[in-house]
């Protein structure tokens, strides 16, 4: 018993070191982030760096507002990303149902196809996208870039679906209709509220993907007034004096809605990796 | 008796000549079909139709920005091959892919490992191994080019004095740009590791680790003969998934490392050829090669999946 205690406490040991060394890497760039974007020019440029600053201003933050067009290009990224997640959930979601619900010859083809659709990579799309949008004159245009994020969410969501659809027993819905209601509404009050968790991992998800991307908004937008955040973001950095208060700040604003996001629905996305992604 | 066992006994449309009952119910794979369209078509136009375009581009000699456009046969192809930078791309690709799988697969078994363990505070330090997964690229190159920064940056100064030379490294020069992008990938792709694994972990059967515990195993040993054999399955997925994911990276190899020429791997080539030449059926031809890839990729991970599937099942 004793023998066992040693080992235990010796294993203890290596993990604490473990976790302090992991926590500090993973953490650092985020406090270095924040810190950067309170940092008063005067102390920007010392060396060796400051690790702290004793008068925080939020001088780079003003600088962001007054001198680019941060909130426009916020908004954009926002119509874009609630779009496109509104659409692909929407899509997949039916697809989904239609799937578990009313297998027919041809199906399984389309799941094989869906799991190939996930795999393409954004830069073989995006070069004859480009092509087909400017010939439709989808280029700078809010409702191209919705269905090019949607379409992109949709063969993931659908994967990560089938699974939770799937765990709703015919039996509920079958109670359901005994009760009187149709198909429709059995599906909407029985069978959408448990699949809410994957509801709401495919959201998020979805919702992450358009705004964090950069590639497509790159090539898709070319005019300034509807620049997405991590373009306008890149084409700040790209200026011939880089304020980096400023950049930084900008940074910390984009990460906030999705690290509030991850907090929130943290156990949904863990599960919809553990279902989706691998198996 | 299920509702939509309906399909075997549905009367066909056709066969009667009459207007359909008011009340007939139409036949399941009707409402499956139905259902399934949106997302049917929503992934036809908007990936394989684009697919069947960039087949095309790939003959044509089409301007990225003017209306030019005819065909050239196989020139794209052959000037690719002929090329010596598009084999160095190749080259690099292979490397990054290689390099940053490798590295991640190391790392995110044993993060995933340690965060398996139960301790106080546990779901906390989750969040934080997590976190860089869940960061914009842009943010990430941002960041890192001025944690890097040969001046100012906290690293330089950091890896400076730890390792004092007679100048300081400045390690977003050409030739060290690659090694801080293969640090800055594994920092902000190892979670994918560690989630996998973590929730593959989760469902090995505690009593075996202990029963080897009681018997005198070691740590090393319950993990190399215990742990790694149920683990085997899903690290030969991630492998493959993960190298396919990093080979066909764009947007944090292009923005933290990619607008010169020293870490122009096939997709950072496909993006300059197109936007930088203005070449979008050279480019085209580049992005065909990767698609080829991902096409062989895919099968072979497709097949193992469904082997897997039915070994399990």
């Amino acid at each position: 018993m004793s023998t066992a205690l040693q080992r235990l406490s010796r294993v203890r040991w290596y993990l604490v070191a473990g976790i302090v060394v992991l926590v500090a890497i993973n953490g650092f760039p985020f406090y270095w982030m924040a810190l950067t974007s309170l940092k008063p020019g005067t102390e920007l440029f010392s060396y060796p760096p400051t690790f702290i600053t004793t008068a925080p201003d939020l001088g780079g933050f003003q600088r962001l507002f007054e001198t680019t067009n941060f909130l426009s290009y916020a908004k954009n990224s926002l119509i874009i990303a609630t779009g496109a997640t509104a659409v692909s959930v929407a899509v997949s979601a039916l697809a989904a149902y239609g799937l578990t619900r009313f297998p027919f010859p041809g199906s399984r083809a389309f799941s094989t196809a869906i799991l190939y659709a996930y795999t393409f990579a954004p830069i073989v799309i995006v070069v004859p996208l480009y092509g087909m949008f400017r010939e439709a004159g989808l280029i700078n245009n809010y409702l191209g870039m919705i269905l090019a994020y949607a379409s992109f969410g949709v063969p993931f969501s659908l994967w990560l679906l089938q699974p939770f659809f799937r765990a709703i027993p015919a039996e509920l819905e079958e109670a359901a209709f005994v009760d009187g209601a149709n198909r429709v509404k059995s599906a909407w009050y029985v069978v959408v509220p448990q699949a809410v968790p994957g509801l709401i991992a495919v959201s998020v998800f979805t919702f992450l993907l358009a705004w964090e991307d950069y590639l497509f908004a790159r090539v898709l937008i070319t005019q300034d007034e509807l620049k997405t955040l991590p373009i306008a973001l890149h084409d700040l950095y790209n200026a011939s004096l880089q304020d980096w208060p400023l950049l930084m700040a900008a940074a910390v604003l984009i990460n906030l809605p999705v690290l509030i996001a991850f907090l929130f629905v943290q156990k949904y996305l863990v599960a919809g990796w553990g279902a989706g992604a691998i198996k | 008796m299920s509702l939509t066992r309906t399909t075997t006994s549905a009367p066909r449309a056709g066969t009667r000549g009459v207007a359909p009952a008011p009340r007939r119910r139409m036949p399941g794979w009707f409402w499956g079909a139905l259902l399934l369209s949106p997302a049917f078509f929503l992934v036809l136009g908007v990936i394989a139709a684009p697919i069947g375009y960039l087949v095309r581009l790939s003959f044509t000699d089409a301007h990225a920005y003017l209306p030019k456009f005819s065909a050239v046969g196989f020139d794209n192809y052959v000037g690719l091959l002929k090329a010596p930078h598009f084999w160095d791309s190749v080259r690099t690709t292979v490397w990054y892919a290689g390099l940053t799988v490798g590295l991640q697969l190391v790392l995110g078994v044993l993060i995933a490992l340690m965060l398996h363990q139960r301790f106080r505070g546990r779901s906390v330090i989750r969040l934080f191994a997590l976190a860089p997964y869940m960061v914009p690229s842009i943010v990430v190159a941002l960041v890192w080019r001025w944690l890097l920064d040969p001046t100012t940056g906290a690293y330089s100064w950091f890896v400076d004095k730890v390792w004092p030379g007679s100048e300081p490294p400045n390690l977003l020069s050409p030739n060290l740009v690659f090694w801080s992008l293969v640090v800055v990938s594994v920092w902000m792709f190892t979670p994918f590791i560690v989630i996998s694994v973590l929730a593959r972990l989760q469902t090995i059967d505690p009593s075996t680790v202990e029963a080897a515990t009681v018997d005198g195993a070691g740590a090393w040993r319950r993990f190399w003969h215990i742990v790694l054999p149920e683990l085997k399955p899903v690290l030969y997925t991630l492998i493959l998934l993960r190298f396919m994911f990093m080979f066909t990276k764009f947007d944090i190899v292009y923005l933290f490392a990619g607008t010169g020429t020293e870490v122009r791997t096939l997709p950072v080539l496909t993006f300059q050829r197109i936007f930088g030449e203005a070449r979008l059926g050279s480019g085209a031809a580049v992005a065909m090669v990767l698609f080829v890839l991902l096409m062989i990729f895919t099968t072979v991970y497709l097949r193992t999946l469904y082997r897997e599937r039915e070994e399990t099942a």
